[in-house]
């Protein structure tokens, strides 16, 4: 062991003289502090995360090279003949120079783990958490570059060709980190994820025991049991392998096969164990799939929750639920199948209900049959958990939790179909709790506990709480993580200016329930890749913090982060997010995007940007929009795929957004601001008006509109027949409402023409054949 | 007890080819010499005696150890310096002489800086102990090959052409070196070079085309070739003429002409005069390079 030891001291000295070494240090340097800031409201964990994340993922590939590099040393030295005669032993030999690699890179990790540190240090609100960091480094970054590592130096061993290594090596990498992302993103093999190089694919990163917390749960411990076990017969088929092929001589260095042998034999029951493991994980993840869907009753719906919540310490809620359900068939029910999450344990109390193991359905056998067209109170207690550990915040103390909503029983259906919610909610007195519900009273309870009470109709509840501040900045509701309040003051403060500007173009808003959110800015956390966009559907503004001042440091006006934050405006009070509209129960059109609200929205965005950092914007705007048009007018069809990173942050990508941003400026430009005004509050009218009608007939259609001309003059016809019309787009009839409302207008039919004339001509002849047909 | 080897019967073959072809010998301590055109097998009998190699056939044993079987004991006493050998260029020749030491199985730290001081003393590169090797010169690196191969006071030292690459005094200066390392453990000296061996060994083998030609002392040697080496004085219009029928192998010019030494069972012209053999005239001798 001492001779090990002090062999090892001489090849990390020898790594850290090599240049490979130092590459990657530079790499890895550049890619951590190049490409992202550490501002303050990013966590010890945030930042762990992004070092492995990204940091050691694109260094990996450098890191494996200069480690199979290591194996080829003695060849390129030409040292093989005089280290042969030395008396060590092969595993002596190379697991010195593993150990001394080993070494290198975790002291390499360990200056980026530090130097990290002292950047966010250097945030004056940043909170810098010791643990979560030597977790991450101990957890995350050792075992994933040792895995690198020993990759790396075994491809060395079996190929010492340098031209065979590096193309291989390079292979691996590709296939290990995007190749497994790719495959399980698109083809749904979630398991591959269990070979992503660094640990740390995208399922890996959902789980919130990654937060910097050890042992792991779940996929990231299996992983890493798996990868362990992969090492170790790496390691043991590299020794066995490393002196064999010799070019001076045949004796071989004395071999301990035996306990190589035994090495990868553990190796072996270490992979089948962590593969075993970790698909287990997707074996018995709760989910609602086709097996749920069989033990669902169809032809019900729940009326009415009466639910009552007492949330208890640390991380769980109990809930106590009396639900009016209603049959809907034609056949009269002893049992019922309804949805709730497989975590949520159904207590002793419920003893007419059973959840199916890991599924997300349970049954409730009824004491007399429902009959169609009845009604039947079914009552339950049951527990959920809370959320713990969220990786976007320092790690919450012993009786910190949230909440992003509380599970209740659903129907097949129900999403579709507005419900009357009365809410109790038992928390402590510092645990603040938003709602798309009404607050109607508030309880203090001797136990220093509140108890608040919520009603109202919703097609789902919405709740969100935690030990979260609550403020009323500028007229708005806020609530945000303590530690996030500058950053939290500042972003409402500035939503509000925004507010005002839209309010000059749109109008006094309307809440309108279900469509609109309430004047709430709730700052969650747990908002995934998926909820990068604001959303409004939770019936208040949800938040990511990455989009709030101070994750990216300052905010530039026209950047897409800037247009996300402009977005917030619209969908808070006019119901017309541009990048994700409104979300009723019943989406419509295009996903729920109806285009041409989208670009009369992203339209108003610029106006705001110029308004607010001078005309630049909108002369840049109006260049690439032009362009645009003279590009594509030649197209088949409408194009409503767009992207958010255009320079501008708009929607350029796209005939209907640029023929609708031109429209609207020739309109500014010809009738005036007071023309566009008219139009734009017209135009989102229109689109709440089509969202209550969805909310009053669910599942709809969409309902075109049928265009007739007659003697220059523009009359509508509705017509709920759309078979008729096979090839009606969705974005169609906003079309025709726009062209109408802008026609209708004193001197608007030149400019109306112009809106049509901007579209591709195949296009523009579809819509002026299908608006004449009813003629 | 004094180390001893043991060669008997040892074979190698390289596919085809016959490298080493039943060669016994007796290795006692002291500086043994091992002499031979390129090609006569030298190096890899010396590959064998460094454990580097197998045998195919044949048996080694060196002390109490046998070859193939018992590499490790033999690599414990062993200091090995190629022919061609590289090393690590980004260490210092401290540093590299530390790390060896370590891979030899000097864990005590003071001990084996003591040792690599000492040795770096001797192979005359304490002035460039902290520069790089990549800065080295041929002759330096060829000391600091030297030096490694001494550390472990190796009871069995191997030397594949030490020599190459030093300058005449850096060659004396080794010669010396080896001579006194010799009086306490085996050296083997492979050289093609007879005058390395001739100031240096007591005991010799001359290997030719994998076989021994021969196997005894120095003295053994250039005694058989007592009456067969001779001096000649020729003009220089004679010289053709007797390079092309005996076996030149000296020439030296004075006053009266070329004075030629000449290896030849034969006095060469009548004219020649008896000299005394050196070992270089008994190894032309032997390989068979004394002509008509």
């Amino acid at each position: 062991m001492k001779r090990l030891a002090a062999v090892t001291r001489f090849e990390t000295n020898l790594w850290l003289r090599s240049a490979g070494f130092w590459l990657t240090a530079i790499v890895m340097f550049l890619y951590v502090f190049g490409t992202y800031r550490f501002t303050p409201l990013y966590t010890s964990r945030g930042l762990g995360e992004q070092i492995i994340g990204s940091g050691l993922l694109f260094s990996a590939l450098l890191m494996m090279f200069t480690s199979a590099a290591a194996m080829l040393r003695d060849r390129a030295e030409r040292t093989e003949e005089l280290f042969d005669a030395f008396p060590v032993t092969n595993t002596q030999l190379l697991f010195s120079r593993w150990l001394g690699g080993a070494v290198a890179w975790l002291l390499l990790g360990l200056a980026m783990f530090i130097a990290a540190g002292i950047s966010l240090i250097g945030q004056d609100e940043a909170i810098l958490e010791l643990w979560p960091l030597a977790s991450f480094y101990l957890s995350h970054y050792v075992p994933a570059v040792l895995f690198i590592h020993t990759l790396g130096m075994t491809a060395g061993v079996f190929m010492p060709q340098p031209f065979i290594l590096y193309p291989v090596l390079t292979g691996i990498w590709a296939g290990m980190s995007l190749g497994v992302v790719e495959l399980s993103n698109d083809l749904r093999w979630e398991f591959m994820t269990l070979f992503h190089l660094t640990g740390i694919g995208p399922t890996q990163l959902r789980v919130s025991a990654l937060a910097g917390i050890y042992p792991f749960q779940g996929y990231v411990f299996w992983q890493r049991v798996f990868f362990f076990g992969f090492m170790l017969v790496l390691l043991m088929l590299a020794v066995v392998a490393f002196r064999r092929r010799r070019e001076y001589g045949d004796a071989r260095r004395p071999q301990r096969l035996s306990q190589s042998f035994s090495g990868a034999f553990a190796g072996v029951l270490l992979i089948i164990l962590g593969s075993y493991g970790y698909v287990q994980q997707y074996a018995s993840p709760i989910g609602f799939d086709a097996e749920a869907a069989g033990l669902l009753t169809s032809g019900i719906t729940i009326e009415a929750y009466d639910l009552a919540v007492k949330l208890n310490e640390p991380g769980s809620y109990e809930v106590t639920a009396d639900l009016r359900v209603r049959n809907l068939g034609e056949e009269p029910l002893s049992t019922l199948g309804l949805i709730l999450p497989a975590s949520c344990q159904l207590s002793t109390a419920s003893l007419d209900a059973f959840h199916t193991t890991g599924v997300d359905v349970f049954t409730v056998s009824l004491r007399a049959p429902l009959e169609p067209g009845d009604t039947t109170s079914v009552n339950l207690v049951y527990t959920c958990p809370a959320q713990r550990q969220i990786h976007k915040l320092p790690v919450p103390g012993p009786r910190e939790y949230f909440i992003d909503h509380i599970d209740y029983p659903r129907a097949q259906n129900d999403a579709a179909t507005l419900a009357r919610f009365t809410l109790t909610l038992e928390a402590p007195v510092d645990f603040k709790l938003a709602s798309n519900l009404s607050r109607v009273t508030e309880e203090p309870l001797a136990s220093g506990r509140v108890k608040t009470r919520y009603e109202g109709e919703a097609a789902r509840l919405e709740v969100f709480g935690g030990p979260l501040a609550h403020e009323v900045i500028a007229g708005i509701e806020t609530y945000y993580y303590p530690a996030h309040a500058a950053a939290a003051r500042k972003y409402v403060t500035e939503l509000a200016d925004q507010i005002a500007f839209y309010e000059s173009w749109l109008g006094e808003p309307t809440h309108v329930a279900g469509v609109t959110p309430l004047p709430i800015v709730v700052e969650n956390f747990f908002i995934g890749s998926r909820g990068r966009f604001p959303t409004s559907w939770q019936g208040f503004l949800s938040v990511s913090e990455w989009i709030m001042p101070g994750y990216y440091g300052e905010v530039q006006l026209g950047s897409a982060l800037a247009f996300y934050q402009h977005s917030q405006a619209l969908s808070l009070w006019w119901g017309a997010n541009p990048l994700q509209p409104v979300r009723t129960p019943f989406e419509r059109g295009d996903n729920g995007k109806p285009a041409v609200v989208v670009a009369a929205n992203q339209y108003l965005t610029l106006l705001y940007a110029s308004e607010q950092d001078g005309e630049i914007w909108y002369e840049r705007a109006l260049e690439n929009m032009r362009n645009e048009w003279a590009a594509r007018r030649n197209a088949t069809n409408i194009r409503t795929s767009w992207s958010i990173t255009d320079e501008l942050g708009l929607h350029t990508r796209g005939d209907l957004f640029t023929a609708v941003f031109l429209a609207f400026h020739d309109l500014r430009e010809t009738l005036g601001d007071d023309a566009l005004r008219t139009v734009l509050r017209a135009l989102r009218q229109h689109y709440i008006t089509n969202a209550l009608s969805a909310l009053d007939e669910p599942l709809p259609l969409p309902s075109p509109t049928v265009l007739t001309e007659s003697s220059g003059s523009v009359r509508t016809q509705a017509t709920n027949t759309p078979s008729a019309m096979p090839n009606f787009y969705p974005d169609d009839e906003d079309l025709l409402f726009l062209y109408t409302t802008i026609a209708a207008l004193p001197d608007g039919a030149a400019i109306a023409e112009r809106l049509l004339g901007y579209l591709p001509d195949p296009t523009e002849q579809r819509l002026r054949q299908q608006w004449r047909l009813v003629e | 007890m004094a180390l001893h080897i043991q060669i008997e019967g040892l074979t190698k073959r390289f596919k085809d080819v016959t490298a080493l072809d039943n060669v016994s010998l007796t290795i006692e301590a002291g500086m043994f010499g091992l002499l031979g055109p390129n090609g006569a097998g030298k190096s890899t009998l010396m590959r064998i005696l460094a454990t580097i190699l197998d045998p195919t056939e044949g048996k080694v044993t060196i002390g109490n150890y046998q070859l193939p079987r018992d590499k490790e004991p033999v690599r414990q006493m062993l200091g090995y310096l190629p022919q061609e050998f590289g090393l690590y260029r980004r260490m210092t020749g401290r540093q590299f002489l530390e790390y060896v030491a370590v891979l030899k199985g000097m864990v005590d730290r003071r001990e084996r800086l003591r040792r690599v001081d000492e040795l770096l003393e001797l192979v005359n590169l304490k002035h460039a102990a902290h520069r790089r090797v990549r800065g080295y010169s041929g002759g330096m690196k060829q000391r600091l090959g030297i030096a490694q191969a001494l550390l472990g006071d190796p009871k069995l030292l191997i030397v594949d052409e030490p020599a190459a690459g030093l300058d005449p005094e850096e060659r004396i200066r080794f010669r010396n070196l080896l001579s006194d390392l010799g009086r306490e453990r085996v050296i083997i000296l492979s050289t093609h070079i007879v005058a390395d061996i001739s100031g240096t060994c007591h005991r010799l083998a001359v290997l030719r085309q994998g076989r021994i030609a021969f196997h005894g002392s120095v003295h053994e040697l250039t005694r058989r070739a007592k009456g067969h080496v001779w001096s000649v004085v020729v003009r220089e219009s004679e010289y053709p003429a007797f390079e092309k029928n005996f076996r030149v192998v000296q020439t030296r010019a004075t006053d009266q002409g070329l004075e030629l030494r000449i290896v030849s069972p034969t006095n060469p012209g009548g004219r020649g005069r008896p000299a005394e053999p050196t070992l270089e005239d008994a190894y032309v001798l032997l390989m068979g390079g004394a002509g008509a």
